[in-house]
């Protein structure tokens, strides 16, 4: 499908915008990943409010802007807001959230030039996102192993020659993606397993990884953000967090059965992330997480301002 | 493409080339998150293999016949018959237990 954003026109892009700040600004819309229109269930998300519709097709039709990339920003802004529920207000919600990561609900569509082709901004988002995941002075480089890193160099390399329109064979493709899956299963660092899940699950064209893309960057990200708590706590709290993180990977990696069922206890053999993840331990430490999160909280808007920064340029440029 | 009851037969079990299946309900947040996987397999083994999702809530005769238990199931058939279940979620692995079936 060939994208011209709103379908080249000024016209057009003023009337669909209209539709959206007025209830941006009011704080009815809620920002989701999918689209949300006109739903029971649901308040209506920006972009679903953009196009009137649920449905991705439309949504392209209508606005000529690729479902991928507002998926994409919408994600950023539910990052980086708290939404809670609010029954007496009209919209049942309300949402907090640094004014720069409120902005950028409109700020994303203000940005784009009607008839510009933005087919490739998330491609070019996903290359921008592993450069910085590569970079020697990334805050969980410690956590990423040598093996996994000449992994992600390779796939940068392939992106960059694809993105300049050389066309790559699969067999090529195929060798990066077992080296990416022997670095993740090696890989032994609580920190680290997240980081190489993401750069084992982009292993592909770039092209073809924008559909995926905000489902394989929500848990890199949400590893990314919960590393910056580790310098507000106590040695005892950052082992803690290892323990749980260690966790959630017996959990997630477990051989499972035909009904898809895991049939031992992953944790086991864990007795310290099974302590962690316990429901008394949780309700015993809610209070001191969340004091971690707050004092965490600027240096996580940086880091969802810096992305955001990084997406606007891009499709500034587009 | 979406599979149903009555197009079951000719889509499936007539099929030349093995097929796999994603059973799914629009309900299931993991079914729609792997949705998107299942979408850029299809074109890498165009070849090779016919992809399809079943609902199951609109499907139950289809849910029963593979005893569906839990969501998302991914089935690899030959002929409408099971050839293997998939248990991976991601593109990069769900491509290594392919290539290693299908070789």
């Amino acid at each position: 499908m060939t994208f011209q954003a709103f379908h080249g026109s000024p016209t057009v892009k003023t009337e669909l915008l209209d539709r959206v700040r007025a209830q941006w600004n009011a704080r009815a819309l809620a920002p989701a990943v999918d689209l949300h229109w006109n739903s029971a269930d649901q308040p209506d998300s920006i972009s679903g409010a953009l196009a009137r519709t649920q449905d991705r097709s439309e949504f392209e039709q209508r606005t000529g802007i690729p479902a991928d990339l507002a998926q994409l920003c919408e994600f950023l802004i539910v990052a980086g807001v708290r939404q809670t529920r609010a029954p007496d207000t009209a919209a049942g919600f309300s949402l907090e959230g640094p004014d720069a990561v409120l902005a950028f609900g409109t700020e994303w569509l203000n940005a784009i030039r009607p008839g510009a082709d933005l087919s490739l901004i998330v491609p070019h988002f996903a290359r921008y996102c592993l450069a910085l995941l590569l970079d020697p002075e990334f805050i969980l480089a410690e956590h990423i192993s040598s093996a996994l890193r000449d992994v992600g160099g390779r796939i940068l390399s392939f992106w960059d020659r694809e993105l300049s329109g050389e066309s790559l064979a699969r067999i090529e493709w195929r060798d990066v993606q077992r080296s990416a899956m022997l670095a993740t299963a090696s890989d032994t660092s609580a920190w680290g397993y997240r980081v190489a899940a993401f750069v084992e699950a982009i292993a592909w064209p770039a092209r073809s990884v924008s559909r995926e893309f905000v489902g394989l960057f929500e848990p890199y990200l949400f590893n990314w953000l919960m590393y910056l708590e580790a310098p507000y706590m106590t040695d005892a709290e950052r082992a803690d967090r290892a323990h749980l993180l260690l966790g959630w990977k017996a959990m997630a990696t477990a051989p499972r059965d035909e009904a898809g069922k895991i049939d031992f206890d992953p944790l086991e053999s864990l007795p310290e992330s099974s302590r962690v993840m316990s429901s008394d331990h949780i309700m015993q430490t809610m209070d001191r997480a969340k004091a971690v999160r707050e004092a965490a909280r600027s240096r996580k808007d940086a880091v969802i301002t810096a992305l955001m920064d990084a997406l606007l340029a891009l499709i500034r440029a587009a | 493409m979406a599979v149903d009851e009555t197009n079951f037969e000719a889509e499936v079990v007539a099929s030349p080339l093995p097929v796999l299946i994603d059973f799914w309900a629009p309900w299931c947040g993991p079914c729609r998150a792997l949705l998107p996987t299942i979408e850029a397999l299809a074109p890498i083994y165009a070849d090779s293999l016919k992809v399809v999702t079943i609902n199951i809530d609109e499907n139950p005769a289809l849910k029963d016949r593979f005893n569906v238990q839990s969501i998302p199931q991914l089935h690899l058939t030959q002929e409408g018959k099971p050839m293997a279940r998939l248990t991976s979620r991601t593109r990069t692995q769900l491509a290594a237990e392919l290539d290693d079936i299908l070789v």
